[in-house]
């Protein structure tokens, strides 16, 4: 009994091999046996199938690249400037809990036009001392004091502009064939990472309101996720209608997969 | 703000105004200035060792062709925070 079944493991083992897609990271809900796509998990099952479906299992790829399936993708091309807030497919850029065959397809930040804020705060600060030296309001300190506050001062205006940078730099968005990360970076002292498989997710929608974000063409996405309930909030990302469209085509293929039995 | 409170410290700081005499005001004065200084430079020295601190994370969190770069401002801006704390020192 034991020989039989180790001889039977041992012989559906390349078709195993086929059909596991990836390591996750998460796991992934199994399969039902009865569930629409779902993949026969005995042995007495997989033998029991015909022939035909067996090699078409075999011959379906386990993993289609992005444009195979995405037209929102087929347009763009691979983007390796890192400072860009729209970079679709970046070949050189990973993160912390990417699986070995998760594949980055869009990557997102806050449109830069929502920095202009600090920026200009940054610029009229450092005009400031001109101002102040201009009419001699620290004159009746010691040379030295003066220097030390001129020097302090721009010390304290370089500590805000890099702490604005970094804020906007580490705040990404996510998008891989696999799921929707979000990695909020809100204060120096503040990190937030979290992540949905995009099989779970119910809704997705794009809010474009207001003379700049209509002008620069930006807005919020909200994705409404299964579960947890949980509602994930792109902010002031560009090209929110394209992001819909890319998250829905996503979507479908993962439906696709599962229908195809790409899924293990 | 300077501008507002510049008449209240030249009034401080003249002699023939205070009853203590003025070189003592003044030395009082800027002492506390001295050591206000430093306590900033100070916070803000804690505040370059968080920044390296808060790229190194995120540098294993989010891994692009800019990290390096980042890295190397992170400790520019520490080793330009320290050496201020000294002027701070020696200047004040």
């Amino acid at each position: 009994m034991t020989d039989i079944f180790d001889a039977s493991r041992q012989r559906l083992s390349p078709l195993r091999k086929t059909r596991t897609r990836r390591k996750m990271p998460q796991t992934r809900q199994p399969i039902q046996e009865n569930q629409p796509g779902g993949l026969p998990r005995t042995d007495q099952n997989q033998t029991d199938q015909p022939q035909t479906e067996q090699n078409q299992a075999r011959f379906h790829p386990t993993h289609r690249h992005v444009d195979e399936y995405s037209a929102v993708m087929r347009e763009e091309n691979p983007e390796v400037k890192p400072l860009n807030a729209w970079i679709p497919k970046p070949p050189n850029i990973t993160f912390s809990t990417q699986a070995e065959d998760e594949h980055i397809v869009l990557l997102l930040r806050k449109h830069p036009i929502t920095q202009i804020g600090w920026v200009l705060t940054a610029i009229l600060l450092a005009l400031m001392p001109i101002l102040f030296y201009g009419v001699g309001a620290l004159s009746f300190f010691p040379w030295n004091y003066q220097l030390a506050a001129l020097i302090l001062w721009y010390l304290l205006l370089t500590g805000f502009t890099i702490e604005a940078f970094l804020k906007w730099y580490f705040h990404v968005f996510i998008i891989t064939d696999e799921r929707v990360i979000d990695v909020d970076f809100l204060s120096l002292v503040y990190k937030h990472v979290s992540a949905a498989k995009v099989d779970n997710i119910e809704d997705v929608t794009s809010v474009t309101s207001g003379f700049f974000q209509s002008l620069f063409n930006y807005g919020n996405v909200y994705i409404q996720t299964a579960g947890a309930k949980r509602e994930f909030q792109f902010e002031s990302v560009p090209f929110p209608a394209k992001v819909t469209r890319l998250l829905n085509e996503l979507i479908l293929e993962e439906e696709q997969e599962k229908i195809e039995g790409r899924v293990s | 703000m300077m501008l507002i409170f510049s008449p209240l410290f030249q009034a401080l700081m003249v002699p023939e105004q205070d009853f203590m005499s003025g070189l003592t005001m003044q030395s009082v004065m800027l002492g506390v200035f001295k050591i206000m200084f430093l306590i900033l430079a100070l916070i803000y020295l804690a505040f370059a060792v968080i920044v390296i601190r808060q790229i190194k994370l995120m540098k294993s969190t989010l891994i692009t062709t800019l990290t390096p770069t980042l890295i190397s401002v992170g400790y520019i801006h520490l080793v330009v925070s320290i050496a201020i704390l000294i002027l701070f020192f020696f200047l004040l």
